[in-house]
């Protein structure tokens, strides 16, 4: 049997010729099955990609928007990183076939090292995102109506705050409006819509099933303004009660003036006078007065969707290479060198590397 | 196993006959590195076409790819077979986008009509 072709899983050569090239260097199974599986990693990267391509071309402004939000260092970061690891498995690779086995551990350790510190950063921008909310409150009607705007971090994701906030919106967050019941006078009728790095504020006493946004009323605010000028809640801590009032913190700006007018928002309790050095500022919010929560979770929008699905996939891809790489840092450590394997293996992280490269600039650049 | 086996034959013939490349790994790291700060220096200017960013974006990631593919997976050292491993995804992947052009083009025209920024 050790002799079968189920053995080797092919002809060797000196058996048959090869029926492709016939001619000139043979090319080892190994390298040609590597090449065929990036093959089909291309179509499967670039189905996705199309996905991305057909949204983003029926919603660019929104794609560029949202885009924004996302955290251009650390993936800048991420991208050096990978470069670098691909450096160090091109050598890795280099090392195993000149048999420097001291090299390639070095190399190998270095390369599944930086897939690590990848996925740690990774999980950062990830986490970051999972806390992100954007949270609408209103205090009074019509045009006098006061809107506050949360953009940012929950502070605390304890069981209550994930049993009523983090949901998805359309389903979850229906059931929190009605357990709110807030459908009677001053319904809600914000709308909060990203357009390019200002953030537009529409309000208007109508219901809204009409949908009639009075122009008029639309009060535009720069992005700036929102996050300086503690004009937001900045963080939902908890609920205290499920149906009655949502506990939040704000932020103050030290030497801020505006910041009691803010502090004093929304069913204020402590204040801006006697708090104001304090660096957080503490006070509830009725859970009526919270018209809108949007999560930052990949149904936030067809651009999380896309973020979330292409660098998710990437970041299996990146998992799946650990794997591989470890096993040969192993054998390498217990005196083995495999350097076609380690070949094969650099192959695949190699495109790992290249995914990425094209994954930067379309989900974090344009 | 036995030391002359086919496999560890083809392992140890094949894949070992080409192995150093005189390829200078640091010096395509470092214009992968200069690429990199280039398309993040690129992002921020102010350009406000949108396609003229995603077409900058795209061309300088192409180049990155192609250090990558050339120099780091060895496509330069490859013989025709890889090539062509390589080529039918690529013209698939190109046939696959013209096959989105008229979703790419017909929200834009849509847009457009109604007056909207596209």
């Amino acid at each position: 049997m050790s002799e079968s072709l189920l053995d080797h899983g092919y002809i060797p050569e000196e058996h048959a010729p090869d029926p492709v090239i016939g001619h000139g260097d043979p090319i080892a199974p190994g390298k040609l099955a590597i090449w065929l599986f990036l093959a089909s990693e291309i179509m499967f990267f670039i189905g996705l990609l199309g996905t991305y391509i057909v949204l983003r071309s029926g919603s660019p402004q929104m794609f560029q928007a949202q885009g924004q939000t996302l955290n251009k260092t650390l993936a800048g970061i991420n991208t050096l990183v990978l470069i670098f690891s691909s450096l160090t498995m091109a050598l890795a690779v280099d090392a195993a076939q000149k048999g420097n086995r001291n090299r390639l551990m070095l190399m190998l350790g270095l390369t599944v090292l930086m897939a690590f510190g990848f996925m740690f950063i990774k999980y950062l921008e990830y986490s970051d995102k999972f806390h992100h909310y954007t949270l609408l409150a209103k205090e009074g009607t019509g045009a006098n109506a006061k809107i506050y705007i949360y953009d940012g971090h929950l502070e605390s994701m304890d069981v209550t705050v994930n049993d009523n906030l983090a949901m998805p919106k359309g389903t979850e967050f229906i059931k929190l409006t009605e357990a709110i019941g807030d459908h009677a006078e001053g319904t809600p009728a914000a709308v909060l819509d990203h357009k390019g790095d200002r953030l537009e504020v529409q309000f208007d006493d109508a219901k809204m099933e009409k949908a009639t946004i009075d122009k008029s009323k639309t009060v535009p605010v720069e992005k700036k303004q929102i996050r300086e000028k503690a004009y937001h809640i900045n963080a939902v801590r908890r609920l205290v009660d499920k149906k009655e009032e949502i506990n939040v913190h704000t932020y103050t700006l030290t030497g801020d003036t505006e910041h009691a007018e803010a502090g004093a928002g929304p069913h204020g309790k402590a204040e801006g006078g006697k708090e104001a050095a304090h660096e957080h500022q503490h006070y509830d919010i009725q859970a009526k007065d919270v018209n809108d929560i949007v999560w930052y979770g990949p149904q936030k929008n067809i651009f999380f969707s896309c973020y979330f699905a292409l660098t998710g996939v990437h970041g299996l891809h990146v998992i799946g290479g650990i794997i591989p790489l470890s096993l040969l840092l192993i054998q390498a450590a217990r005196g083995k060198i495999f350097a076609p394997h380690t070949e094969y293996v650099g192959l695949y992280w190699h495109f790992v590397d290249l995914v990425w490269i094209f994954l930067f600039p379309l989900l974090y650049l344009i | 196993m036995a030391e002359n086996s086919p496999r560890l034959k083809e392992a140890h013939g094949h894949s070992a006959a080409t192995p150093h490349h005189k390829v200078n790994y640091f010096l395509i790291f470092g214009i992968l590195v200069g690429l990199t700060i280039l398309t993040v220096g690129v992002a921020f200017l102010p350009i406000h076409h949108e396609w003229i960013k995603v077409l900058l974006a795209l061309t300088i990631a192409s180049i990155k790819a192609s250090f990558v593919a050339i120099f780091f997976m060895h496509l330069k050292f490859e013989g025709k077979l890889i090539y062509f491993i390589m080529i039918v995804p690529l013209t698939f992947t190109v046939v696959l986008i013209c096959a989105l052009i008229p979703d790419i083009v017909m929200p834009a025209l849509h847009n457009m009509m109604l007056g909207r920024p596209y």
